[in-house]
């Protein structure tokens, strides 16, 4: 393990717990309509497009599992969706342009996949009447939060992201390394 | 598609596989994981109560601006109730005098000689609140899974999970929750169960035609054998009642305790729950 390495974790954790605290201390309390933004999903979906589907995948799922852990849901589910958004924005931008606006699309993504998978394990109060509400408010959040997270992960993973050198915004077509 | 293949395809199996287990073990109550997640969770929430500490000014805040308007006319609206219920005459006041009134006619003292813990309720963080709510109370205080948790007015809920400093409450509105409940002033035991947010319980089976029923009626835990509930804990009062094909009665119970501003609660140490 080389030191980059253990830099490269430690500030992934230093973000990723600086995200949840500003979650339940502040964002959450935020409310419009009711409704809070999700900066931890907005992370998972820029851990994703950063880092690529692997890094973005082991992000999100830790991401969902704090996120779980706290609001009360069956451990496991917010995992899977955080993870499952994070991965495809890993897989299915990597050869596109990587700007701050593909953020609120996937953490659209990821919200609907939370729901739908909490539907499948039977946790039906998920979806109710006001989730276009809760989808509005969370989008509208995540394109306030996107460009600052994405800066935050970038920090975090530095040379050891997949973005590479190019045009502005732009990444070259490479494939991000497996597990 | 050509992005999926090789690693990334058996990974995402893979992550299936791993979030189906853990959502089946938490849902299941496998005691070694629950056991694990209390850990987790008791390990959070000093966390989670210090940022929201920190953050309470700013929400706070938040809120009033927000809010104003809303609470412009929440003021209002109060005020102009309050005018009527100055009206009112006192046999007719609120349903916690209702409820008073027949807890004295029934002679029931209710849960005065458990020992009990009260304990407050923490906001519930995330867009998507469930039937349960989180108190500032866990094992640290005495507190077991399966306590029945009350307020002044009547039953609340049970305690399902608990860390050292946590608990979490399941309501009885949740629809998956049951219990035995008895109609004060008859024999008739039977069982209730929830049936959703600011919904009224039902209870479907027990209560034949023969039963005397009327809108109103208090009903109370039935503290039958081996009940996790002591008996007498008032439920709520019969909102509506209606016949079903099968000639049983079937009660529309509005909750005593208002499960929608619940900011304290009583956790009783009771014996059977445990």
């Amino acid at each position: 393990m080389t030191a980059e390495t253990i830099r490269t974790a430690l500030r992934s954790a230093l973000v990723l717990f600086s995200v949840f605290v500003l979650q339940v201390g502040l964002l959450d309390g935020l409310r419009i309509a009711g409704r809070a933004p999700e900066p931890l999903l907005v992370l998972a979906a820029a851990g994703g497009l950063v880092g690529g589907w692997w890094r973005g995948l082991r992000l999100g799922f830790v991401a969902g599992l704090l996120y779980d852990l706290v609001a009360g849901t069956p451990l496991g589910l917010a995992a899977f969706a955080y993870a499952l958004v994070a991965a495809a924005a890993g897989l299915l931008t990597g050869y596109t342009v990587r700007m701050w606006w593909l953020v609120p699309p996937f953490v659209a993504l990821g919200l609907s996949a939370y729901v739908f998978a909490g539907e499948v394990v039977g946790q039906d109060h998920l979806f109710d009447d006001r989730f276009m509400v809760t989808l509005g408010v969370v989008e509208l959040w995540s394109v306030v939060l996107a460009a600052p997270t994405l800066r935050l992960v970038r920090w975090a993973w530095g040379g050891a992201a997949t973005v590479r050198a190019g045009p502005p915004g732009l990444r070259a077509p490479v494939r991000t390394p497996g597990p | 598609m050509a992005i999926f293949q090789g690693r990334s395809r058996l990974t995402l199996v893979l992550l299936v596989l791993v979030t189906v287990t853990l959502v089946t073990l938490d849902v299941r109550n496998v005691e070694p994981f629950e056991q694990v997640k209390n850990a987790a969770e008791g390990a959070l929430g000093p966390v989670v109560g210090g940022a929201q500490r920190a953050g309470r000014p700013v929400v706070d805040a938040w809120e009033a601006v927000t809010d104003y308007d809303e609470l412009k006319a929440e003021n209002e609206r109060l005020r102009d109730e309050l005018d009527v219920e100055r009206g009112r005459d006192l046999a007719n006041a609120s349903a916690a005098e209702v409820l008073k009134s027949y807890l004295a006619e029934a002679g029931i003292q209710y849960v005065t000689d458990i020992p009990s813990t009260t304990a407050r309720v923490v906001r519930h963080l995330g867009n998507f609140p469930d039937f349960t709510v989180d108190v500032d109370k866990g094992s640290s205080a005495g507190v077991r899974t399966g306590m029945p948790a009350v307020t002044s007015a009547g039953l609340v809920g049970r305690v399902v999970d608990v860390s050292l400093s946590r608990s979490r409450i399941r309501l009885i509105s949740d629809p998956e929750f049951e219990l035995g409940v008895r109609l004060v002033g008859t024999d008739a035991v039977a069982v209730a169960r929830g049936t959703g947010r600011d919904q009224p319980l039902v209870v479907s089976e027990g209560i034949g035609v023969s039963v005397p029923v009327h809108v109103g009626m208090l009903v109370t835990t039935s503290g039958i054998d081996r009940s996790v509930y002591p008996p007498d804990v008032p439920v709520g009062l019969v909102a509506e009642v209606a016949v079903d094909p099968g000639l049983n009665q079937v009660l529309f119970v509005q909750p005593a305790a208002s499960l929608d501003s619940l900011n304290f609660v009583t956790i009783l140490f009771y014996d059977n729950a445990l």
